[in-house]
């Protein structure tokens, strides 16, 4: 049977550029010099934790996540 | 889902030996099929029985609870084949248990656990069952339509209304004030809102989004009126527009 190509959904011109800002990050991460091109979810969540976290670093970022964007209250219905 | 068409005898309550076991073990899983909507149906005061109790679970989990109920020394009378049945079937303590990971019309199973209820009983002290939201068990309801699960939608139907109704009374967020009447038009597949249902509504209408909402789901031109002369005057050009492109029953 004939596989089916998924449909593009980056231009090539911008799948280049993602893969050119990447590179750059990764280069930058190894010199310790901040990147280039930072991900903006890095300073809009505050709870967001390095790479390598430990699991307690992990759980206290989920506490303070939860304090910024609490679950739905659950209905709690009596018999 | 039952395997026989026995009548129902049981109620939520019933299967309190194996709930605790479940809850014990720790495994997710939230009551579907006629306990659940016996749990709802007795809320208001409508009693609503059993042959089974159907438990909800992810596919992964339905694996584990198989595993432990038979460590537990209960014999799986029907075994779960992962491509076409996704269910378990055995007795516990003579009482039928299904459990399920799939059901038509349900969404995933940890989906539903998410918006499931919790449900607790005053003869149980310290068990507490999350039991499938009313809206989700109705939309399953919906989609099997078997000639025994017509009087469960009837209950079901009964029971969101009141809480479209008590939105409307109660709630000041326009969203959570529309949002129940919203998610039973999605699951009912209709546009407009039955309307002995509507009639509750458009008297108990105060906000703008209130009225907008109304005159895109009122069903016929008498309410349709109503609203068009008792919408606040910022909201009534909107009021008036959307009424115009409607097609409305005497």
């Amino acid at each position: 049977m004939k596989r089916r190509q998924a449909p593009r959904l980056k231009t090539r011109e911008q799948e280049a550029r993602a893969l050119r800002e990447r590179a750059a990050n990764r280069a930058a991460a190894r010199r310790g010099e901040p990147l280039p091109y930072p991900n903006p979810w890095d300073e809009w969540d505050p709870t967001k934790v390095e790479p390598g976290a430990s699991v307690e670093e992990i759980h206290q970022s989920y506490r303070e996540f939860c304090e910024i964007c609490p679950p739905p209250p659950r209905k709690v219905h009596i018999l | 889902m039952s395997t026989t068409a026995k009548k129902g005898s049981h109620s939520l309550e019933d299967f309190a030996p194996f709930l605790r076991f479940l809850v014990g073990e720790a495994v997710p899983f939230s009551v579907i099929g006629g306990c659940a909507v016996g749990a709802y149906g007795r809320l208001r005061g409508v009693e609503v029985l059993s042959a089974d109790l159907d438990v909800y679970t992810s596919a992964m989990d339905l694996y584990v609870v198989v595993d432990k109920v038979r460590r537990a020394g209960v014999p799986i009378l029907k075994e779960p084949k992962a491509r076409n049945l996704p269910v378990a079937v055995f007795e516990w303590e003579g009482k039928e248990v299904n459990v399920l990971s799939s059901s038509k019309g349900l969404p995933d199973p940890e989906l539903v656990q998410r918006l499931a209820r919790e449900f607790q009983f005053r003869s149980l002290p310290g068990l507490s069952v999350l039991v499938a939201d009313p809206f989700d068990l109705l939309a399953n309801k919906l989609a099997v339509n078997r000639p025994k699960d017509r009087p469960h939608i009837a209950v079901l139907r009964a029971f969101v209304e009141e809480e479209i109704v008590e939105a409307f009374e109660r709630e000041e967020q326009p969203r959570k004030r529309i949002g129940p009447a919203r998610r039973y038009l999605e699951i009912t597949d209709v546009k407009a809102l039955p309307e002995p249902l509507a009639g509750r509504l458009v008297p108990l209408a105060r906000i703008a989004t209130d009225y907008y909402f109304l005159a895109n789901h009122v069903p016929t031109k008498a309410l349709a009126q109503t609203v068009r002369t008792t919408a606040p005057d910022a909201a009534r050009d909107q009021v008036n527009e959307i009424l115009s492109r409607r097609r409305l029953r005497r």
